[in-house]
């Protein structure tokens, strides 16, 4: 179980979180919503252990992140972040080098759905390419968390369906992955629970389904009733 | 398949498996995908996926074997009384809209009466 | 620790290379320079060297703060951040790379300056002779001066460490800028401060340190220096180490 406790971040004068309590379970697919800065980034970054919080916790599995947690949880952000001098295959073997979970097969296989070339350089990437590498090496660790920030990024069509299809194949029941993506459309299917945050608070956390059932919305309405912008009535 | 966002996908992924279990192209004691390989089909929460079959079950259009996987039911008659029933609750629907655009049922049958005619005439 | 290890080497060869290059030239325009007998060209390369030698074991010094900063401060950060490796570790595996390279670089440039020195007497006899009369010179002007090899070695031993010491304070500079300061108004600049007054601290210790005691010989004085300044620097990445563990967010 993935989880922050009154989790508080500041950046200067301005507080990306505050208090937020959250608690993420094995066996779901999570979509984290919220307009940008409403600190998805950041709360996925800190349960990397990439930010350090002013005030609040966060805990893999009830001990404070850090280098164990690291092993467990795997991060993607939404930047590119690889080093510049390295090819596509070269990315493969730092990740082998220090994620025991790393699965290299699991890489060429990703490499090969997404018509990547290994020897590539990443300096020579588009932002496209460099967006589905992301994506492949992230999900090439066999890991017990997979926060991906934007996977579906500057991502044509036919490889979001393959990022969505890697997605799936990854999930299980001692697994957790969270998704936040601007594409809330894209995610509706996927994602079995939805949580919303708003301007650095926890908003609502619901099971997609049951709400679907419940009151005949859509994530994206639900999404539009939370933050704001009318649906249109035709 | 595309899904309508604001209704449970499992029902809709079950539905379209009920259908194609009453109608034939799933044929009676047939292996069925498992969860995982039916989420990745119809690109779908394995969670949702599994509470399709469960469903599905639950109706006993199918059946699930430890070990050996999920099998439409063998049993004809069931999947015959579903297909009925689906076939009456279209009915009752199609009444129902004409109702709301000012048909009686009389009306109703007589429109059915004209449709088949012309369906005929153009595929005989 | 070595994988680590061996990508800091990764992420500051280029600098050794361009410094190699550099280094390499020069040697060959000396060598010309003797075989041509062309006085101006060998005195021109030979400072240029001397140069290069000193600024190049301090640029890989400073490079190594450089790609420090950049690793907190920027994207490519993550991928070093990310893996599950201690603050300890990592900036354990820089002080090791970086001090290795510093000690490398140093002895290069000592045995090329060696070699270009011995070409050099053996090219002048006469080099050779006013030599022996400047350090004959000195010698009885202070007493206490040896010119011998040993000593000069146990120099640029001492040298060395306390090149190491400034660095890993950078490093902590740096840390403090990037974790405890950062954000904050003037936070940089605070840090700078940090730098200075912990060199400024430090050279004030070290004279009290060796005024205070009266050395046998010079060797003594730098090999004590040498151990002060290494311990030193062993604090210094202890506790930089921990704020980052603690305080850094990339």
């Amino acid at each position: 179980m993935l989880e922050s406790r009154e989790i508080t971040m500041k950046f200067g004068p301005v507080t990306a979180l505050d208090h937020v309590s959250l608690k993420l379970e094995p066996g779901h697919i999570y979509a984290m919503l919220g307009p940008n800065g409403s600190g998805k980034t950041t709360w996925m970054k800190l349960a990397t252990g990439l930010l350090k919080p002013a005030e609040g916790e966060m805990l893999w599995n009830g001990a404070p992140v850090g280098v164990e947690s690291r092993r467990e949880i795997a991060y993607m952000s939404t930047e590119p972040y690889f080093y510049s001098w390295m090819s596509i295959r070269q990315v493969g073997k730092y990740y082998q080098d220090f994620f025991r979970d790393y699965d290299p097969a699991r890489f060429d296989a990703l490499l090969a759905r997404m018509e990547l070339d290994p020897a590539l350089k990443v300096k020579n990437l588009s932002s496209g390419m460099m967006a589905k590498l992301k994506v492949a090496v992230t999900l090439s660790r066999r890991a017990r968390v997979w926060l991906l920030d934007e996977p579906f990024n500057g991502i044509d069509l036919i490889a979001r369906d393959a990022i969505a299809q890697s997605i799936i194949e990854s999930a299980g029941e001692d697994r957790i992955i969270v998704l936040s993506s601007h594409l809330v459309e894209e995610m509706e299917a996927i994602a079995d629970w939805a949580v919303f945050i708003r301007k650095g608070v926890l908003v609502e956390s619901c099971d997609l389904e049951e709400m679907r059932q419940r009151t005949s919305q859509s994530m994206a309405d639900r999404y539009r009733s939370i933050y704001g912008a009318e649906k249109e009535v035709i | 398949m595309e899904f309508d966002p604001m209704t449970p996908i499992w029902a809709q992924v079950a539905g379209h498996l009920r259908l194609e279990m009453v109608t034939g192209r799933l044929q009676p004691g047939e292996k069925l995908p498992s969860g995982r390989d039916l989420a990745l089909q119809f690109a779908i929460n394995p969670n949702t996926a599994a509470r399709v079959y469960q469903e599905l079950e639950a109706e006993g259009l199918c059946s699930t074997r430890r070990g050996l996987g999920t099998f439409v039911t063998a049993d004809r008659a069931r999947l015959e009384a579903i297909r009925l029933s689906l076939a009456r609750e279209a009915a009752e629907q199609f009444l129902s809209r004409l109702d709301k655009l000012g048909l009686s049922p009389g009306d109703a049958l007589r429109m059915v009466g004209e449709a088949a005619a012309t369906e005929d005439s153009q595929h005989p | 620790m070595l994988k680590l290890i061996g990508y800091e080497f990764r992420k500051t060869w280029f600098a050794k290379v361009i410094l190699l290059c550099i280094t390499a030239l020069l040697e060959l325009v000396f060598v010309i320079g003797l075989l041509t007998s062309d006085e101006s060209t060998i005195a021109l390369s030979a400072m240029l060297l001397a140069l290069v030698a000193t600024g190049g074991v301090m640029a890989m010094g400073l490079i190594s703060v450089t790609i420090l900063h950049r690793d907190m401060n920027t994207r490519q950060g993550y991928m070093l951040f990310m893996t599950p490796n201690s603050c300890y570790k990592i900036l354990g595996a820089k002080v090791l790379e970086n001090g290795l390279t510093i000690l490398v670089t140093g002895a290069f440039f000592a045995l090329l300056g060696a070699l270009d020195i011995t070409l050099l007497f053996g090219h002048y006899k006469m080099i050779d002779r006013m030599w022996e009369l400047l350090t004959s010179f000195m010698t009885k002007m202070v007493p206490q001066l040896n010119l011998q090899g040993h000593v000069i070695f146990l120099f640029l031993i001492s040298s060395l460490c306390s090149w190491v010491l400034t660095v890993l304070t950078a490093f902590f500079a740096d840390v403090m800028a990037s974790s405890v300061l950062r954000g904050k108004r003037g936070g940089g600049f605070v840090a700078f401060l940090i730098f200075i007054v912990l060199n400024v601290l430090i050279a004030w210790g070290s004279r009290q340190l060796t005024d205070a005691r009266i050395f046998p010989g010079v060797e003594s004085m730098f090999i004590w220096t040498s151990v002060i300044d290494l311990a030193l620097a062993a604090l210094m990445y202890w506790v930089t180490a921990l704020v980052m563990e603690r305080r850094l967010s990339v």
